[in-house]
């Protein structure tokens, strides 16, 4: 087999293969035997028709063909193996010579992982948001659980805004009754504002047992749009009550005994939380930093490639609507073509983390374990919700696992990496990467990646 | 019978089957022959068409089967093949390549 290398652009090159026949002896008997083994020849069982008949009946182009088909995947492999090429994505093959009994030439063009010198991560220096489990942190993640356990309790003075009332509404025009805008018992906080224009204006400053008049034009139904005479009975008028912060509040809300402890464990929370949040600010910062430093081109075709499954994924969620999609952008105040742009420049960014990435796992070679392995599947599946040994199924079955795998390098490698960084927070105290990316939290840090 | 014939009215077709394909390794070759046409004649006749030396022709008779159908009995065509052995170093029979009969 004898190949050459052409580079076509930084992100693209064009490997010449030619094999000769007496290579492809395997290929050439497997060929035959499994074209045999499907055609049915009169005289013959299945299986056992000769060699010159089947070259008879089907003609020797067929068997090539298949010989060809066969043999391209794996002389592409070993080529590109030979020639040392870092190719990603798939190859564009084309098979330019076929001389029977002599040799077979094909040409593969494939997008190559451009070289670029890696950023030196020791001179790297990061600064992220100091870690700050102060008072307010703490109060605030109180104030959210005395609100979870919030009570509501009858009052009798003027209503205000987020208060809570049960009214009963007549609508009428012109004194007549309209049954469809007609409620009892209907239970309303004030300032919600979604029943009908004007009802919290009118019933603020009222009080338990009063009732309410003012007109207001219909939203919906048969007198859409007609103004009606609306009266609103107030029957019973309720407010949120939040409960005290004491022992009895921390039996009820958690399954610590006295306030004291539930406090303990809401700061050691939201420390822990921050410390999370304080990882990945770490990480992104690393690694916008070092991107930034390592200028490569981008192979055109993955970048498009990665652009076309981001749009599907997000078409995926609108059932393939394309009309969907513009009514839902123009909704968020977007274009089309902006959107467009954007997904492009989000691909360009995915592909070069990307690629950066696999270079530098390939100059830190971290290696990857069994058990690390297992872990980022079971907390993959975690995440898809699914059950970890089907995940695991569907992944053998796909010839996903080579990808986690990877995924899991690319993460460890980056870890490594970050460990040298000089990591400072906002108020100019020193962090230690290595406590965060240290080989114990490896794990989690590649999940995120 | 004519008195000069063709040797490829003697010589119908070659027969085709795993059996008659795995005696060509013994340098036997089957043919089906003219059902009246006795062994000289067949050797004569390959010996004309494939320009080869004969060493000796077997031949068998298969008898046409009798077959049912709406309207009552037929029989089937009876066909005679030849298995011809060629003489050491002679050339060998290429089927393919020759227009046969």
């Amino acid at each position: 087999m004898k190949s050459s290398v052409e580079k076509l652009s930084d992100t693209r090159s064009k490997i010449t293969v030619e094999v000769p026949f007496s290579e492809l002896k395997p290929e050439i008997d497997q060929a035959y035997a499994a074209l045999a083994q499907q055609v049915q020849i009169p005289g013959f069982r299945k299986g056992k028709a000769p060699r010159q008949l089947i070259d008879a009946r089907f003609g020797r182009g067929a068997v090539l063909e298949q010989v060809v088909n066969d043999m391209l995947p794996n002389r592409y492999a070993q080529a590109i193996e030979a020639e040392g090429i870092k190719a990603i994505g798939q190859p564009n093959v084309e098979v330019t010579k076929i001389e029977d009994n002599e040799l077979v030439e094909f040409v593969a063009e494939v997008d190559v992982r451009p070289e670029f010198e890696l950023p030196k991560f020791e001179d790297i220096t990061v600064e992220v948001p100091a870690i700050k489990a102060d008072e307010e942190a703490i109060e605030a993640e109180l104030e959210t659980l005395r609100a979870r356990f919030s009570t509501l309790k009858d009052h009798n003075h003027k209503l205000k805004k987020g208060e809570f009332v049960t009214i009963n509404i007549t609508a009428s025009i012109d004194g007549e009754k309209i049954e469809e805008a007609t409620t009892e018992g209907l239970s309303y906080e004030i300032g919600s504002d979604d029943l009908i224009d004007g009802l919290d204006k009118a019933l603020i400053g009222a009080k338990k047992d009063e009732t309410v008049e003012f007109t207001s034009e219909l939203a919906n139904g048969e007198h859409k749009g007609k103004e009606a005479q609306i009266s609103v009975e107030i029957t019973a008028t309720k407010q949120r009550e939040l409960p005290e912060l004491d022992d009895e509040f921390a039996q009820l809300a958690s399954e610590f005994d006295t306030i004291e402890e539930l406090r303990e464990s809401t700061v050691s929370d939201v420390e822990a939380k921050q410390k999370n949040e304080q990882a990945a600010a770490i990480r992104d910062e690393v690694l916008a930093a070092a991107l930034g430093e390592a200028d490569f081109a981008l192979p055109q075709s993955i970048v498009d490639e990665q652009a076309h499954s981001q749009l599907h994924q997000l078409l995926g969620e609108l059932a393939h609507d394309d009309a969907a999609l513009n009514s839902l952008l123009e909704a968020q105040g977007t274009t089309r073509e902006e959107f467009d742009k954007k997904n492009v420049e989000d691909a360009e960014k995915a592909v070069r983390t990307q690629l950066f990435l696999d270079t530098l796992s390939e100059v830190e070679e971290p290696e990857v374990s069994q058990q690390e392995l297992t872990d980022h599947i079971l907390f993959t599946a975690q995440s898809y919700g699914m059950d970890p040994n089907q995940f695991i199924g569907q992944l053998q079955q796909s010839g996903q696992i080579a990808n986690l795998f990877s995924d899991v390098r690319r993460g460890k490698a980056l870890a490594q990496a970050i460990c040298r960084v000089n990591v400072k927070d906002s108020e100019g105290n020193e962090i230690d990467p290595k406590e965060y990316f240290g080989e114990e939290e490896v794990a989690e840090t590649e999940s995120e990646a | 019978m004519a008195t000069i014939a063709n040797p490829r009215d003697i010589i119908i077709a070659p027969v085709v089957s795993e059996k008659s394909y795995g005696l060509m390794e013994q340098n036997v070759y089957t043919f089906f022959v003219s059902t009246d046409a006795n062994k000289t004649q067949i050797k004569i006749a390959i010996e004309e068409i494939f320009g080869v030396k004969v060493a000796s022709v077997n031949t068998v008779n298969r008898a046409g089967k009798r077959k049912r159908s709406r309207t009552g009995f037929g029989t089937r065509k009876a066909t005679k093949r030849a298995y011809v052995t060629l003489r050491e170093g002679s050339d060998s029979i290429d089927i393919f390549n020759g227009s046969v009969a």
